[in-house]
């Protein structure tokens, strides 16, 4: 059900888009203020969700260790599943959010003894590789599009493209991204569908971005190859919101719109959703904490003195068996 | 002639213990029972593979010609599971009465001849005594469970009472 | 299970259709067995926590105070606005389930709620309620739901049934900790006056007499030279152990399950008879005569209470440094949380081993070392004498204790050690061993008889394990290092693996130590001939 009321409303937003600027050609809407709206909510809900985590502090430091601490000289300490320098602080957190470290994890060989003892792998790795996929996918697609921010394009961007059409199919070439996220989100999607226990779990919220990112996807395959859009009015256009100085080309079909729409939302919406993953990791404590806890004292900044039982009253109740018991007091 | 009973079992076996597991799988709620059925891991999901593997190990024991005490070996680490999780006693031990109808169903039996009358009734009379069987190990899962409070009560006061024993030994000591 | 069952109730148990409820739909069953029983209001009252009162899980009406909402309220936001990892972990979960499968309660019982997603949702959706606009607008259509009292009675039922082992935040991807969730959802309850007696007698045990089950002084010493006697008994030597001794070098802090229940006192008896044998100038505290903190599994507040006197009687005695026996939560607490409670611990010097001349570094603000480090440290040295081989009746297996490993790194020191005392060491599967150690299922104060049923469920993963190396390898004895451990592990064996028995390290330790002037040994620590002895 959660999937169905979320691809409802991706429909909803598309249709949204094509009636008010394909019948209604509200272009300067669609094409400037909404996306201006958008990257202003995206930019200031990013910062505010940031900020407001930081506001609370880290009262202990409390990492989740995968490997040997740093003990005595001569055993070999994990520096990167278990860091006790900002140095391997910052190699863990790299292997993190480049590659995905825990995820990885799951991809443990496993034994089967079925039959006798062998060795297999567990389907768990596909979690890990759909991951990878679509996460790197969506970031070089993001970067390609580069080319329609920047005048004149850099030669790194020019050749990010170049890398991606490498397979040269087709005219115009066939970016191998494309194809690559659009499997990425399909197994996402269906492994959220299909594993009960994910079904039972997931929200709306866990659905809404799969669709709205498919969306825009099939947005974008669909302008490239199918539906011809006028590629010179769109960098006018996109230039024109880069410099400040908006512009709304007349030559650019409706789909272009739908496409900056469902852009739009996906921007607007990300402050405020699970997306926030994405800056949330840097400030995870388990992760982003060195494994140095008796080497430097960590402050709490809110640590209160409590009600304790001190050494005098507890002796003042137990003197009389202490000193029976020959164990040393401190008043006769 | 017709093939005998005990022949087309052996030869549906495969068939009959998947929808065996199946059967004692869904005795588990729907998300518990996906995991305990996908996960091959035997360490990792411990459940599911101890039912997957000594399911399979009673049918055969069933189809031998020995009595199915010997099974005890496999039957125990199904109903050792069962004994902790959560099952009235009947529901733990009803797994193994599951597969006479299984049987009836894969094999398609409605009506047959007197002779095929007489080896199911057979094959029967064995699952019954199989059951009595779990239900034996049942009981003792669940004494072994009353002993073992005991005796954790026992480890964690063998200390203190030795204390009061020399203390009780020291008064009348004294007096 | 003891009561017959109508024939109604035996037919609703036989039910072979799925739930297909939400998940905010299906009420937890208080059935023996997967519960703990509720702390006694006198034990709450005399400790001044808030709210005491009698309740009971079965019963429709938990008595809450009359402003619960807003008290449950308060403290969310107070939480919220104290610890990040709490705001961040609220937020963050994208609900991937890679750790669906990875907490042993799911493993054991297949009760979906026990997945650790699932159980920080139980939190998440009151989070999204009350403090996101999202939430508050969408309601459950954005995961978030009212608070009711059978949320409350939820939250009991499944905080209480995680043991803080912290294996699914291994593999979250975003380093998620359940151990968080399930330690803030205990604050807020503990706030209502919900939490359970095998927590709360611990802690007003300790906090009043010194230790956890309130062992007074005196019984202390009597146990302590009963131990002296059976050590004196297999090795011919007298061993004196200096209490709340002035001017020791070294305080030596360990569980006290280790000096009350069997078979932590062999380990005990091992600590002793190392300190004996190298000569070590330490001293034990009746005072501060507990290392465990049930604090942990209960509010913050109570942690740092109980954790005061370790540094308190250490400066009193005027120790140089603090030794810390095999123990897994309490080593939690030392390791990432005394210091910052209550250090700096600038009346102490850097730990240096005074036989090996070491220095530990990494205990030089703390000043605690492990006895694990330390030991592992002599054995570098030669500073001990051992002979393994009267270890040879043992096949040993390691159990990683869930908070050394997950919490600290302690991986290879207790390696080390277990090579040089004994011949016979397999490793379990890998998945179940070091970081990915599996739980005994009887943790954050979960080892408790009522609770038995579950916690031989929640222990199968392990036990599993176990006994993939006791029928290959014909593994009989299984070695960890934490009191808790040792009092569940046994259980745990003696049901699932018959014929495996559980020690701490330093009983193996003491086996094979070699001691000057020590008699000829005719019997292990637990008065069992040694090999080759017997008959």
């Amino acid at each position: 059900m959660s999937a169905v009321y979320s691809l409802i409303i991706v429909l909803a937003l598309v249709l949204v888009a094509v009636v008010g600027a394909g019948g209604g050609g509200l272009h300067a809407l669609f094409g400037v203020v909404i996306p201006y709206v958008a990257f202003v909510v995206f930019l200031a809900g990013f910062i505010y969700r940031v900020i407001n985590w930081a506001k609370s502090p880290v009262p202990f430091r409390i990492p989740t260790t995968a490997g040997q601490q740093e003990s005595l000289k001569w055993i070999k300490q994990n520096k990167l599943d278990n860091p006790s320098t900002t140095w391997g602080v910052i190699g863990r957190m790299v292997l993190e959010i480049l590659f995905f470290r825990s995820l990885f994890r799951n991809t443990k060989m496993q034994l089967k003894v079925n039959g006798g003892p062998s060795l297999s792998y567990g389907s768990s790795k596909f979690l890990w590789v759909g991951a990878i996929v679509f996460h790197y996918c969506f970031f070089i697609i993001l970067l390609r599009h580069g080319r329609f921010f920047t005048d004149p394009v850099p030669g790194c961007i020019e050749w990010l493209d170049k890398l991606d059409s490498i397979l040269q199919i087709g005219v115009p070439n066939i970016y191998i991204t494309e194809f690559l996220i659009v499997g990425a989100l399909l197994y996402l999607f269906l492994r959220r569908v299909c594993d009960s226990k994910l079904r039972y779990i997931s929200l709306p919220a866990d659905y809404f971005p799969l669709f709205l990112i498919m969306a825009i996807v099939i947005t974008g395959i669909l302008m490239r190859y199918f539906i011809r859009t006028d590629i010179v009015a769109a960098k006018d256009l996109i230039m024109g919101l880069v410099t400040l100085h908006p512009k709304v080309p007349e030559t650019l079909g409706t789909i272009f719109y739908v496409h900056v729409f469902l852009v739009s939302i996906l921007m607007a919406y990300f402050p405020w959703s699970k997306l926030m993953h994405a800056g949330g990791i840097f400030l995870s404590p388990t992760r982003n904490l060195a494994n140095n806890n008796r080497m430097k004292r960590h402050i709490n900044p809110w640590n209160y003195p409590v009600k304790l039982h001190t050494y005098e009253e507890w002796e003042d109740e137990f003197r009389d068996v202490l000193k029976e018991a020959g164990i040393p007091v401190e008043k006769e | 002639m017709k093939e005998s009973f005990f022949k087309k079992l052996e030869e549906n076996q495969d068939k009959i213990v998947k929808k065996w597991v199946e059967f004692a799988l869904s005795t588990y709620p729907s998300k518990a029972k996906e995991f305990f059925e996908k996960q091959k891991d035997p360490f990792l999901n411990p459940v599911g593979n101890v039912l997957k593997n000594e399911l399979m190990e009673i049918y055969k024991g069933l189809l031998q010609p020995k009595a199915p005490e010997d099974l005890c070996f496999h039957v125990d680490p199904i109903v050792r599971v069962r004994a902790v999780q959560d099952f009235s006693p009947s529901s733990a031990v009803m797994i193994f009465w599951g597969l006479k109808d299984i049987v009836k169903e894969v094999l398609e039996i409605k009506d047959f001849d007197g002779s095929e009358w007489l080896e199911m009734d057979r094959f029967f009379r064995r699952i019954d005594q199989l059951c009595l069987l779990a239900f034996d190990i049942f009981m003792s899962c669940r004494e072994k469970i009353w002993e073992l409070k005991t005796k954790e009560v026992h480890a964690n006061i063998r200390n203190i009472l030795r204390h009061y024993q020399n203390q009780r030994k020291k008064d009348e000591g004294g007096s | 299970m003891s009561k017959l069952p109508k024939p109604k109730d035996l037919a609703s148990s036989i039910n072979y259709t799925p739930p297909r409820e939400h998940w905010m739909d299906i009420k937890p069953e208080f059935r023996p067995g997967t519960y703990s029983y509720p702390a006694k209001p006198q034990l709450v009252e005399k400790m001044g926590f808030p709210n005491p009162h009698e309740w009971s899980p079965t019963d429709e009406d938990w008595h809450l105070p009359e402003n619960w909402q807003e008290i449950v309220y308060n403290t969310f936001r107070d939480r919220l606005e104290k610890y990040r990892s709490l705001k961040v972990f609220m937020d963050i979960c994208v609900r991937c389930g890679a750790c669906a499968d990875k907490c042993h309660y799911f493993i054991g019982s297949g009760d979906p709620k026990n997945m650790p997603v699932l159980r920080a949702e139980l939190l998440r959706s009151i989070y999204r309620k009350d403090f996101t606009t999202f939430g508050k607008i969408l309601g459950r259509f954005g995961g978030a739901r009212k608070l009711t009292e059978d949320v409350i009675k939820e939250w009991f039922y499944y905080f209480y049934q995680c043991t803080e082992c912290r294996r699914c935040s291994l593999f979250c991807p975003y380093g998620i900790d359940t151990a968080e969730i399930t330690m803030m959802g205990r604050e807020i309850l503990h706030e209502l006056g919900i939490s359970i007696n095998w927590v709360m007698e611990p802690i007003y045990n300790c906090f009043h007499v010194g230790n956890h089950i309130g062992i007074p002084p005196h019984t202390f010493k009597d146990i302590v030279d009963f131990m002296c006697d059976d050590i004196e008994e297999i090795t011919g030597i007298r061993i004196e152990v200096p209490l709340n001794k002035k001017g020791a070098e070294v305080l030596f802090v360990t569980p006290s399950g280790d000096y009350f229940a069997d078979p932590g006192t062999y380990t005990f008896m091992g600590y002793l008879m190392l300190f004996h044998e190298i000569g070590l100038d330490y001293t034990m505290s009746t005072y501060a005569a507990e290392g465990g903190n049930f604090g942990l599994f209960n509010s913050f507040e109570a942690m740092k209470r109980l954790n005061a006197k370790i540094y308190a009687e250490a400066k009193r005695l005027g120790v140089k440094w603090i030794l810390g026996g095999e123990c897994g939560h309490m080593w939690r607490v030392i390791h990432q949380y005394m210091d910052t409670m209550n250090g700096p611990a600038d009346f102490l010097e850097v730990p240096r081993s005074p036989i090996t001349g070491t220095v530990f570094h990494n205990a030089k603000s703390t000043k605690m070392v492990h006895i694990c480090e330390f030991t592992a440290d002599l054995i570098k040295h030669g500073a001990i004498k051992l002979d393994p081989s009267r270890n040879d009746d043992l096949i040993v297996t390691h159990h990683d204790s869930c908070n050394p490993s997950r919490a600290m790194g302690l991986l290879e020191e207790p390696r080390y050690i277990l090579k040089h005392v004994c011949n016979h060491f397999y490793e379990m599967p890998e998945q179940t061993i070091r970081e990915q150690t599996f739980c005994c299922g009887s943790g954050a104060g979960l080892n408790n008889d009522e609770f038995m049923e579950m916690r031989m469920r929640g222990g199968l993963p392990r036990a599993n394990a176990v006994k993939y190396v006791h029928d290959k390898y014909g593994v009989n004895t299984l070695t960890c290092i934490c009191a808790i451990d040792r009092a569940a592990l046994p259980t745990l064996m003696d049901y699932w693996v018959p014929g495996v028995r559980v020690a701490g390290i330093h009983e193996l330790v003491a086996n094979a130590l070699v001691m000057k002037g020590e008699k000829e040994r005719e019997t292990n620590l637990r008065g069992e001939p040694l090999p080759g002895k017997e008959g």
